[in-house]
């Protein structure tokens, strides 16, 4: 017999207040995630049943709540920016139908395994993270649950101040108009753990005469690295100025570690040569395109 | 701990142990057609329909299940005989030694529900988290295909 206990709070304030009573305590949502760590003892406190899993669409954005699965995602995702939507492009080839049927928002985002599908595309739509509890939160369960904020996704995955004694409720992204996206994950095998993925946005503004569109905001994140996760300032600045988007190794922050049988030098030459890719065919390749 | 399932229909009290999944809640209590592979959410062997969806029942915590429609691949008969989905894999030669079947059969039944009339791709899709050891997949395929003509024809006869 394991030491394993549940707790099934109905409501946000009942899982902080349970969590306030038992520091200890684990939160599920999903299960994938904990299931991997096998825990044999302690309180699991299961947010299936907390009201978090709503997707809704708020003006421009899309609010996704933090017990929706990738699969409940990317049927949304689809319906709303169209199958060629980075979150569509990246969740169909994350893990299984079946798997994303149980993976969640919120463990991912609370998790961030290397090999997501989801973070870097999260991060390079400037998604924000819907917190309960935490920093402000005091006393009993439910006023904790009214301590809510909204964070970043980079602060919320580089700051462990941000995530202490929180509760993620939701991710909350921009619908842009006027972007384009890109998507590359390195797998040996098309169901194998990612190496590295890399995700892009470009956000261009009214088509000129040549049929060319200038791009102002470029976003691009390479997940993998030995940072986890690194934008790529550098290529969006250039990119943001008009210059040419020439990749090279000083363009990322850092390397990404050897993984999967592949070498660091390996893993990293072929970031760069995808990006390049990724970038050429967004930028020159499509009559009316970014440039 | 106990909990109440609700199994291919059935409502069940069954006691499990806090850290055990729905796959080991279920092999324990007889749905032993519910087969343990990989036990890691890789290999298809362990697929239910959870309220109507496919997922790996290694990867699902008992204790997250109950009061959900838990449907394994026997859950699919009717009145005692096999589904077509059954039929069509038997027929089409798509079964060797069987150990992948009733989670290839779960994930199909999952995938004409939605699509009734798959493509290749499409198929290849569906069942990409379910791995056969024996036959390559050409069998499988065919055997979907049957399937999906079957379901077709039923419904032309007026079938429900």
């Amino acid at each position: 017999m394991s030491g394993i206990t549940w707790a099934h709070p109905d409501t946000v304030g009942e899982a902080l207040h349970t969590l306030a009573a038992n520091p200890t305590a684990r939160l599920h949502g999903g299960g994938t995630g904990l299931l991997r760590s096998d825990p044999r003892e302690g309180l699991l406190v299961d947010l299936s049943r907390a009201g978090l899993g709503a997707i809704t669409k708020e003006g421009g954005h899309l609010l996704v709540g933090a017990t929706a699965t990738l699969a409940e995602l990317l049927e949304r995702a689809a319906a709303v920016g169209g199958e060629t939507h980075l979150l569509v492009q990246a969740l169909r080839e994350t893990a299984t139908p079946a798997l994303r049927n149980r993976i969640t928002v919120g463990g991912s985002v609370a998790m961030f395994p290397p090999w997501s599908g989801l973070i870097g595309p999260l991060v390079a739509l400037d998604a924000e993270v819907e917190l309960a509890g935490g920093v402000g939160g005091t006393g009993d369960g439910a006023a904790r649950a009214e301590s809510r904020r909204s964070v970043p996704i980079v602060e919320y995955l580089t700051e462990n101040s941000s995530r202490r004694g929180t509760i993620v409720t939701a991710v909350r992204f921009a619908l842009y108009e006027d972007a384009r996206y890109g998507w590359y994950r390195f797998v040996r095998l098309h169901f194998d753990y990612a190496s590295f993925s890399l995700a892009v946005v470009l956000r261009g503004g009214d088509t000129g005469s040549d049929g060319a569109a200038t791009i102002h905001d470029a976003r691009i994140v390479l997940v993998g690295t030995q940072n986890r996760f690194d934008r790529l300032n550098g290529v969006e600045e250039r990119l943001s100025a008009g210059a040419p988007a020439a990749v090279s190794i000083a363009d990322l922050p850092s390397a990404i570690p050897a993984r999967n049988g592949f070498s660091s030098e390996y893993l990293t030459e072929v970031a760069i040569v995808q990006l390049q890719r990724i970038l050429n065919e967004m930028t020159h390749d499509r009559t009316g395109g970014l440039r | 701990m106990t909990g109440e399932f609700v199994i291919n229909g059935e409502t069940r009290t069954l006691e499990f142990d806090g850290a055990d999944t729905l796959l080991d809640l279920l092999r324990a209590n007889g749905y032993t057609e519910v087969k343990q592979g990989c036990a890691h959410g890789e290999c298809g062997s362990c697929m239910v329909l959870l309220d109507g969806k496919p997922v790996n029942s290694c990867q699902v915590y008992a204790a997250t299940a109950t009061s959900l429609a838990i449907t394994t691949s026997r859950g699919l008969t009717v009145d005692g005989s096999p589904h077509v989905i059954h039929q069509a894999w038997a027929d089409s030669g798509a079964v060797q030694c069987g150990f992948c079947t009733p989670g290839m059969v779960v994930a199909t039944y999952a995938l004409l529900e939605s699509n009734p009339n798959p493509s290749d791709e499409e198929i290849a899709v569906a069942l990409s988290g379910n791995i056969c050891r024996c036959t390559g997949y050409v069998k499988t395929f065919d055997a979907v295909h049957q399937a999906a003509r079957w379901i077709a024809e039923h419904h032309e006869k007026g079938g429900a």
